[in-house]
């Protein structure tokens, strides 16, 4: 924890679970391990948050939830992302590529123009 | 929407919303449990591993509420939508499965519309006669229909609604009553003068009546209580559809003069449509009691006469009084107002003053409508018990057809739940389509059956009536429920393997026996209902075709009305002008002058003497009675002579010496042993004139006075000259040679134009004053057999469709026996063998139960017996005739089955 955490801009959320859907279902606490481990912990992401994202989502129909038993044979709710979860996931990930780069842009432009 | 747990499980339906909370609880607490292990593996003390996960979730209550209000707007709308999903699914199957039969389809809808229909009629009747108040009135709940109760001259106790004007004066101060109102009868007034002059039924009622019941003229105003006094200018007010009909609507017409009866008044008022006051019968114009009544009756006393009963009234309840309170204060007023006649021990001093309900149906004098409506209610019961059993039929059948679909559907897995849901909603289907129909049938069907058998009730003309559109719609969704419960059970319960293995054909299925029964009960019923017809139409023909002495089809009465008050002398003077006209007319074959008209009228002067005997023997139906005529009156009526002559045209003449025909009942009940021609009879009081004899010159055929059944009574002729009856004629009976009703307006354009003295004539056919006596045995004959008819119908058509489907199935082993040899007559054979076993079986139950139910109606039946045996045979032999008539085309279609093509089938 040596770097400083930042707060997550707002909508950023959705995304990164999204994305941390993308390859397999997961319950909450992995999707939020997930995170925390693919940032270093970049991000304080409170754990409410994370499940206010995931209900969220699921009630728009982005993702879609089952009962299924954890590794550990505890009933844990699994989230994976429906078709129309990952049109969502590849138009907000776009969006974020091109906010980055034309972030970049200005930060890495010459101070004379 | 929540569906029930039932139909959600049934369907495998989502979590409830209240799983929500239990679903967040694990779901939060795995996450902390996960994460309060991770962070003890980590090798945290379990304290602060707890306090960690804690903080990292954030501030808990507000998260939860958040996930709740999130999870449960999910739940919501996913409930919702899977509902819309169940019924839209549902139904459009049963859409498509209800379009891939469409002959079946149809014929359960024209059978459920039929049915369904005749009580939507049915409904319509009861609704006006026993659970509606008349139209227009307001808090109808605190109206009265007062009655008179007491004992009358020969010891019978009388409950009538007439009251005397003085009894109404009374009655209006009672306390306990707001108001009180009286009006008269209906009453046939000409209205207009002239060619155009029609008879138009006026009621007189007291200006508080509209008031009283809480209504007002959609133009105008009604007569104040200041018009309606003896003398004061003449109004009316019209009713609306009398003044569309009269007038096209044309509100000119307020403020402009209208001759009506004998006086001329001012109109003042359109009614509201449908407005009948407090009765159900419609009027056309109404007239201000007192005023009106003081221009028709001028010579009649009444005002202050308490032995004339001629009102009808209506009181509105005060709120806190009671009907026991003001009963019995009206009774006590009553009998004060006849307490010299009760003194004089001439008047029931027991009479007392009851109230009931405005619903004259509901009153202690019940209406004979009310009969026809509660008859209406049970025949038209039995159709809908028909069509339910026919539409049960048509349903297993069906279900028989689709048997290996849904064997397959079962064996795919889908649940008898589901499929018994399908059943159900394409029974909705049914039922909705179904009462659609049958309103249709109700709209066209019911102002024929209104007309036909309640002609003197204003109905609504109101199409979507809501009460009679939600007696409809549960009358379909119990009768498709009932018809739908005993397929819904055979179908849903099928053996899958049997099913699949004999392709749907099962011919020995038990689906069979219990559509056999259905049947076999719809053709008792019929029988049923065709046996009440019969009675009925038997009762009808022997009244109409009783022998009344007189030939009533075709003989015409013509009456005329006058200008102005006309003496005697010059009324009479009309007439004899008219005579001869009448009888020049080529329609005409005799006619002559009468006093008095059969049905309509009769008079009696007292006991004639006979010279040399003390007395006469009495008839205890009273009379005798005497009618004044002239030559021509027995040849006009067709009454035949039985012994002497008639009279002829000498004893029309101013000199001619007195002399009588006798009734063959008086002349031999007078003259037992002896010749009554020639005998010498004194008539009317022993003033001079009257003294003098008159002589017996014939003997008359006996004829019925008021009644279709009664005694023969006694009555004697006099001519126009005799002394005994000097009163002007009061109309001439004209014998027509074709049927009277034919002749009736030329002789009325005749009459009318015979001097400008005549306002009006009236012709009228002497049948139409018979025809109301007539009127139960028609009632009873046209509802029985427009209801029969119609159960015919519906189980000729059940009859069909189950022989029909019956070859369907049994195409294979016809196609057997046929390629086995059996000839064309063999395999016809087999089909009307099964349509004459059936009906026969259903004619013995109908017949018995028939035998069981015509004892209720024997009293309301004429001379027929309710055994009556032509009915019987009468009624099997259709019933045969019809299975035949069913059984035909399935018949034919047997014996066209191609061996080769049936057993290659499948």
């Amino acid at each position: 924890m040596g770097r400083r955490q930042m707060n997550l801009l707002q909508g950023t959320l959705d995304v990164l679970v999204l994305r941390a859907l993308s390859a397999e279902s997961r319950h909450g606490y992995e999707v939020a391990a997930w995170i925390r481990s693919t940032t270093d912990g970049t991000f304080e992401i409170e754990d409410g948050a994370l499940y206010t994202s995931l209900h969220r989502m699921e009630k728009r129909g982005w993702l879609q939830s089952s009962w299924g038993v954890s590794d550990t044979n505890r009933r844990a709710k699994y989230y994976a992302l429906t078709p129309a979860g990952r049109v969502e996931l590849n138009r907000a990930s776009g969006d974020w590529a091109r906010y980055a780069e034309a972030v970049f842009k200005v930060l890495e432009s010459d101070q004379e123009a | 929407m929540r569906l029930p747990r039932g139909v959600r499980r049934l369907f495998r339906l989502g979590t409830f919303r209240r799983d929500v909370e239990r679903d967040l609880d694990d779901e939060l607490g795995f996450h902390r449990q996960k994460l309060v292990e991770q962070l003890l593996r980590d090798g945290m003390t379990e304290q602060h591993a707890k306090a960690l996960a804690r903080e990292r979730f954030g501030d808990e209550r507000a998260y939860r509420e958040a996930l709740r209000r999130i999870d449960t707007g999910r739940v919501r709308m996913r409930e919702r939508s899977e509902f819309v999903d169940v019924v839209v699914g549902l139904w459009s199957q049963a859409v498509r499965s209800l379009y891939r039969s469409p002959g079946l389809t149809l014929a359960i809808v024209v059978i459920l519309a039929l049915g369904i229909g005749a009580n939507a009629v049915m409904f319509g009747v009861v609704d006006r006669l026993l659970l509606s108040p008349p139209q227009h009135v307001d808090d109808w709940e605190q109206l009265r229909h007062l009655y008179l109760k007491r004992t009358i001259f020969n010891g019978d106790v009388s409950t009538g609604r007439t009251l005397t004007y003085p009894d109404y004066d009374d009655l209006t101060r009672v306390s306990g009553w707001s108001s009180v109102a009286a009006y008269t009868t209906s009453q046939a007034l000409t209205v207009g003068r002239g060619e155009g002059a029609q008879r138009e039924r006026t009621v007189k009622a007291s200006a508080s009546l509209f008031p009283l019941l809480g209504v007002q003229p959609v133009i105008g105003r009604t007569f104040s209580v200041e018009e309606d006094l003896a003398g004061a200018p003449p109004t009316a007010v019209l009713a609306h559809e009398f003044w569309e009909r009269r007038y096209g609507a044309d509100e000119s017409v307020l403020g402009s003069s209208l001759d009506i009866g004998r006086g001329t008044y001012t109109v003042i008022g359109i009614m509201p449509p449908g407005f009948t006051g407090a009765e159900l019968e419609p009027v056309d114009i109404w007239l201000p009691l007192e005023t009106a009544q003081a221009i028709e009756e001028q010579n009649v006393d009444w005002h202050d006469t308490r032995n004339w009963w001629w009102l009808r009234t209506v009181a509105r309840l005060s709120a806190e009084a009671t009907d026991e309170a003001t009963t019995a204060q009206a009774t006590a007023l009553h009998r004060a107002g006849q307490a010299e006649q009760i003194e004089a021990d001439r008047y029931d001093s027991a009479a007392e003053i009851m109230s009931a309900p405005i619903i004259a149906a509901r009153g202690p004098t019940p209406t004979a409508e009310a009969d026809v409506a509660r008859w209406l209610a049970g025949v038209s019961a039995i159709v809908l018990l028909i069509a339910c059993l026919n539409v049960a039929n048509l349903l297993l059948a069906r279900g028989i057809r689709t048997r290996r679909e849904t064997a397959v559907r079962l064996a795919l897995g889908v649940s008898r739940r589901r499929l018994v849901a399908q059943l159900l909603t394409e029974s909705l289907v049914f039922s909705a389509l179904g009462a659609g129909a049958a309103l249709l049938v109700a709209r066209l069907g019911g102002g024929v059956l209104h007309q036909l058998l309640l002609p003197n009730v204003a109905f609504a003309d109101q199409m979507l009536n809501p009460r009679l559109v939600f007696f409809t719609g549960i009358a379909a969704l119990l009768s498709t429920l009932l018809a739908g419960v005993i397929p819904g059970l055979q179908v849903s319960r099928p053996d899958v393997a049997d099913a699949l293995r004999d392709g749907g054909r099962g011919v020995s299925g038990g689906g069979s026996r219990t559509r056999a029964s259905l049947l076999v009960g719809q053709a008792a019923l019929s029988v049923v209902l065709l046996v009440g017809a019969g009675l009925f139409v038997q009762s009808f023909r022997n009244a109409q075709g009783m022998d009344l002495g007189y030939e009533a089809s075709r003989v015409a009465v013509i009456a005329l009305e006058w200008n102005e008050t006309l003496s005697a002398a010059d009324r009479e003077a009309v007439y004899q002008q008219l005579l001869p006209e009448i009888r020049r007319s080529p329609a005409v074959l005799e006619a002559a002058f009468t006093y008095t008209v059969p049905f309509q009228s009769s008079i009696s002067l007292g006991q004639p003497r006979i010279p040399g005997r003390d007395s006469i023997p009495r008839h205890h139906g009273g009379g005798p009675y005497v009618n004044k005529v002239s030559s021509g009156y027995f040849e006009a009526m067709r009454l035949s002579i039985v012994r002497g002559r008639s009279f002829e045209a000498l004893d029309d003449a101013p000199q001619a010496p007195p002399v009588t025909v006798l009734s063959e009942s008086m002349a031999t009940a007078i003259w037992p042993d002896e010749d009554p021609i020639g005998q010498c009879m004194v008539f009317g009081d022993s003033s001079d004139a009257a003294t003098a004899c008159t002589t017996v010159v014939g003997v008359v055929e006996n004829h019925r006075r008021q009644a279709l059944v009664e005694d023969d009574e006694f009555m004697y002729y006099v001519t126009q000259r005799h002394p005994a009856l000097e009163r002007p004629p009061q109309g001439i009976v004209a014998g027509t040679i074709d049927p009277a009703s034919d002749a009736a307006e030329s002789l009325r354009v005749q009459a009318a134009s015979v001097s400008p003295l005549v306002r009006f004539a009236t012709v009228l056919p002497l049948q139409s004053s018979i025809d109301p006596a007539l009127r139960p045995w028609r009632m009873g004959a046209y509802m029985f057999t427009l209801f029969g008819l119609l159960a015919l119908v519906v189980a000729a058509w059940g009859l069909y469709s189950v022989l029909a489907f019956d070859i369907a199935l049994r195409r294979q082993e016809l196609g057997v026996r046929s390629a086995l040899g059996a000839g064309v007559g063999r395999l016809v054979g087999l089909v009307f063998k099964r349509a004459a076993g059936l009906v026969i079986m259903g004619v013995a139950l109908g017949v018995v139960a028939s035998l069981a139910a015509a004892r209720f109606v024997s009293p309301l039946l004429f001379q027929v017996s309710p055994s009556n045996p032509t009915v019987y045979a009468g009624v099997t032999i259709t019933l045969l005739l019809v299975a035949a008539l069913a059984g035909t085309l399935p018949a034919l279609r047997a014996s066209r089955v191609d061996p080769s093509e049936a057993l290659r089938a499948d």
